[in-house]
């Protein structure tokens, strides 16, 4: 009797648990590792956000899953004949994630709260910058955010009015500062508005759940217009543990994979076959900071620390194949790349011999009389084989001695723009979020380039004078720090070199040119310049070293397009299917 | 006794004081800010050090209003006065790194968590190692003691982080039983929980080692023995129960320390508590939660010693919480 009481309670489990787990089954779930961030709240540009880019939150424009621009919850649109007024009809069918309707007002307002200087900043602007008075309102230089260039024409119809023609304007409307928001929720709850189920949203997803520094988990939208081809019923994103674990032990589908890792993948069959590499848009470079020395006002010494390098061999012995040679700040992936230009890629290719010559002549034969290059990291990047190959690479081709200094990164985060002693240098990484010939000649990256250009006695004068505008700023003093700046900006105009000059000049020109062919030349020869000079695009000179290749694990069940621009994250989750 | 528990509270106020100033006097003088590290690191991919002259512009713009409470504007007795008006009020603001949740939120979510974890861990703790340290102190110098003694120095060198790849290692691969990663069920708190008393075994079953040792060579326990007390009768009946007292004073810090000193098995197993917080604040410069986190790190770790304390009082009646010997 007992032993049949038994047999039926074990019977009742087994089947309870049975249909527990074909319900489980029948949810399409796919989790995965490698997002970060802190916030829900658009106006705080951290990592994070880029979440709302794959599946929360929908502009105007989208990415499709081969990466083609085309209309998100944009019905059509129309561009004025010089290119300044962008009018976008926003489909009937859109609607956030409780059902309300999507309309006009919610695109102006969320932009509007972006910009809004009371409200968060990040450190990414993208396309609203291009509205008229929208980077003055974002600095509180105009209090009224009336003149911003943004007018609702009627509750489907909204219009932006750009401070001149910008073609990529439209590429930017797929980025998050030009999303919408939800005003109502937002105004009735304040900071509790981007709580995981207060959170309206108006993608394929919604917030379900969020625990900081363990995981999210993404519900699908019932209200998303595509709604139907929307094949994942929950995305998870953890936020933590050890993805490579947590892939083996299937706690997770898709995870990033570094160099570390590829002699294990390797050698296991079934990792080796869910193995997917692909190109990104980053390119890791080194900075030469500030500091005031006669070498490095001579370009052969820049030229010759590049061609020291073997990037080849640490492409293929540091980065296990993982990486390709860098000779330029833009990747090919970007329209108007001179990454492959015979000209900057014999400038400069590896070659010791070459490289010791231009040294020589300097007036540094054998690296004799050369100064210590200080190469400044923070702890962050202490594990980073790149930096030692760096360095011996150096050594050993140069003849020069290179001390390398950890330091925590708050420390670093100070340090680096301060005004050295001795030559410095440090190591990061850069990506261009958007294959527009564009994004890597914006207004900002070019003045960088011009001050790229400078004089190393320039430069220092320029360090200085940013320091005391950032403290300026910092104690509230506005008039002083924007005295500053106009000082800055004054020498940085005119002491620039003439090649720099000139590449400002073709960039002013590519963007008032309509023709597209015209306009991509115009930034190719930009680019050229630029790489052919090392002018980088931040406000001290740089060289790029390799472009690293993306690298996942992908569960086979599972089929995921990568975006090769947002270093590699899916393009949105709505387009992953399971095979 | 009422009495003194006052005046130890007037004490534990005055030292947070103390602490509170000391550490907003640190932080202050550290270099880097929230505001230089989100430019130069809290972006997706554009990790670009070269700060343009259009971009230095907006170093303005990123000291929000929520940020003034802080910022460089306002004069640091201000800021100091501030703080400790919010902690009183339990008012303390955003987090600059969490910014759409309050300090208080933060503390009240995370919390309990970690002191779950630290509890659970430090019971576990106390049910291996003190039967431990009883048995290697009964069987003194035979292979007993040293194989015990030789696992309570290895268990206490391994750091916790070590000895959660080893339970991973164990729980979720050669007997894969248990997650790596995830809360919010309670098979989750096991990898965690037993990562972290791996080292609480250690300090607690040497403890109890030298304790009962040192209490099984007293005259009473020589007396005991001489008016023919069965082993069960001496050991556990008088040693054990004088031999434990030594080892309430080392619980107190314990829990504390593991409440806060847990961020590489948090981040490990995904344990929302107060230690990856705690070490996320001071690499981002994130003040309000760094001394909102010190002070209340400070807050547990007095009041464990004072509850170890009055624990003390009830079980060895000889002492005086005065301070004086009766």
């Amino acid at each position: 009797m007992k032993t049949k009481r038994f047999l039926i309670l074990i019977l009742s489990l087994a089947i309870l648990t049975g249909s527990f787990l074909g319900t489980a089954h029948a949810e399409k779930v796919f989790r995965w590792s490698g997002s970060w961030g802190n916030t829900w709240d658009l106006s705080f540009h951290q990592g994070f956000i880029w979440v709302h880019m794959m599946g929360l939150t929908e502009g105007l424009m989208k990415w499709d899953k081969d990466m083609n621009l085309v209309k998100g919850v944009a019905d059509s649109y129309t561009i004025s004949e010089d290119g300044t007024v962008y009018t976008f009809k926003i489909r009937e069918d859109a609607k956030w994630s409780n059902g309300d309707k999507l309309t006009a007002h919610d695109f102006e307002y969320g932009i509007k709260y972006i910009l809004d200087p009371k409200n968060g900043k990040g450190s990414f602007f993208g396309g609203a910058w291009y509205i008229k008075n929208a980077k003055d309102y974002a600095n509180a230089v105009i209090p009224d955010p009336d003149q911003v260039g943004i007018k609702v024409l009627d509750e489907h119809t909204i219009q932006f009015t750009l401070d001149g023609p910008h073609p990529d304007f439209l590429t930017t409307c797929s980025l998050p500062t030009l999303y919408p928001m939800h005003k109502t929720s937002i105004e009735k709850l304040g900071n509790k508005a981007f709580d995981a189920g207060n959170l309206v949203t108006n993608g394929p997803y919604k917030l379900a759940a969020y625990t900081p520094n363990v995981e999210y988990v993404l519900e699908k939208n019932p209200y998303y217009y595509d709604a139907d081809k929307v094949e994942i019923d929950k995305i998870v994103g953890k936020l933590g543990g050890d993805p490579f674990l947590m892939y083996k032990r299937n706690e997770v589908d898709l995870i990033n994979v570094g160099a570390a890792q590829l002699p294990v993948i390797e050698k296991d069959p079934v990792l080796k076959k869910e193995l997917i590499t692909f190109p990104q848009s980053t390119v890791n470079v080194i900075y030469i900071h500030a500091f005031d020395h006669p070498a490095f006002d001579d370009i052969r010494v820049y030229t010759a620390l590049q061609k020291a390098i073997d990037k080849e061999k640490i492409c293929k012995f540091v980065y296990r194949g993982l990486a390709k040679p860098a000779y330029s700040w833009v990747t090919d992936l970007i329209p108007g790349s001179t990454a492959n230009d015979p000209e900057v890629v014999e400038k400069f290719r590896f070659d010791p011999e070459a490289a010791r010559e231009l040294l020589a002549e300097a007036g540094y034969p054998g690296g004799e009389g050369f100064p210590t290059i200080h190469f400044l990291i923070h702890t962050g990047q202490a594990s980073d084989p790149l930096i030692l190959a760096v360095k011996s690479e150096w050594e050993k081709n140069l003849g020069i001695k290179v001390v390398i200094d950890n330091l925590e990164v708050g420390v670093w985060s100070v340090k680096i723009w301060q005004v050295h002693d001795e030559p410095t240098v440090s190591f990061s990484g850069a990506s261009i979020l958007y294959p527009d010939p564009a994004a890597p000649l914006t207004m900002n990256y070019v003045e960088g380039a011009l001050a790229g250009s400078l004089k190393r006695k320039d430069v220092v004068e320029i360090t200085k004078l940013g320091v005391q505008q950032t403290e300026a700023l910092k104690a509230g003093d506005t008039k002083k720090a924007t005295e500053l700046a106009e000082k800055i900006k004054d020498i940085t105009y005119a002491k620039a070199s003439p090649e720099a000059k000139k590449m400002m000049n073709l960039v002013e020109q590519a963007q008032r040119t309509a023709d597209p062919d015209e306009r991509l030349e115009l930034y190719r020869q930009a680019n050229k310049i630029r790489d052919l000079n090392m002018y980088g695009y931040g406000s001290t000179r740089s060289f790029p070293l390799i472009q690293p290749m993306a690298a996942r694990l992908v569960k086979s069940d599972f089929e995921v397009p990568f975006n090769q621009y947002l270093v590699g994250f899916p393009v949105n989750f709505a387009y992953i299917k399971t095979k | 006794m009422a009495s003194y528990i006052i005046k130890r509270i007037g004490w534990i106020i005055f030292n947070l004081l103390i602490l509170s100033l000391i550490t907003f006097i640190l932080i202050k003088n550290v270099p880097g800010s929230f505001l230089e590290l989100q430019i130069l690191i809290g972006q997706a991919g554009t990790t670009a050090t070269g700060l343009t002259i259009a971009e230095a512009e907006k170093v303005k713009g990123v000291e929000t209003e929520m940020m003034k409470r802080w910022g460089e504007t306002v004069p640091l007795w201000k800021q100091y006065l501030t703080f400790i008006k919010g902690l009183v009020t339990l008012d303390m603001g955003p987090s600059f790194r969490w910014p759409t949740q309050t300090i208080e939120e933060i503390i009240a979510k995370t919390f309990p968590v970690s002191f779950t974890i630290a509890i659970l861990a430090v019971t576990i703790a106390v049910f291996i190692g003190i039967p431990l340290g009883v048995l290697a102190a009964l069987k003194q110098n035979s292979w007993i003691d040293y194989l015990v003694s030789a696992l309570v120095m290895i268990v206490s060198a391994i750091p916790n982080y070590v000895m959660a790849v080893f339970v991973i290692f164990l729980f979720s691969f050669w007997i894969p039983i248990l997650p790596t990663y995830g809360w919010g069920q309670p098979k989750n708190y096991i990898l965690p929980v037993l990562a972290m008393s791996f080292g609480p075994i250690g300090s607690i079953a040497g403890y109890m080692r030298t304790s009962l040792l040192d209490t099984l060579k007293q005259d009473y326990i020589r007396t005991a023995w001489a008016k023919g007390g069965t082993e069960r009768h001496v050991i556990f009946g008088h040693a054990m129960k004088n031999s434990l007292i030594p080892l309430v004073t080392i619980l107190g810090p314990m829990i504390s320390q593991l409440i806060l000193g847990t961020v590489f098995v948090e981040s490990m197993f995904g344990v929302p508590g107060m230690g990856q917080y705690f070490s996320q604040a001071a690499g981002s410069r994130d003040y309000p939660l760094m001394m909102a986190q010190t002070v209340i790190f400070g807050l547990i770790l007095m009041i464990m010693n004072l509850i170890v304390d009055i624990i003390y009082f009830f079980l060895d009646p000889r002492i005086r919480l005065s301070g004086k010997e009766s």
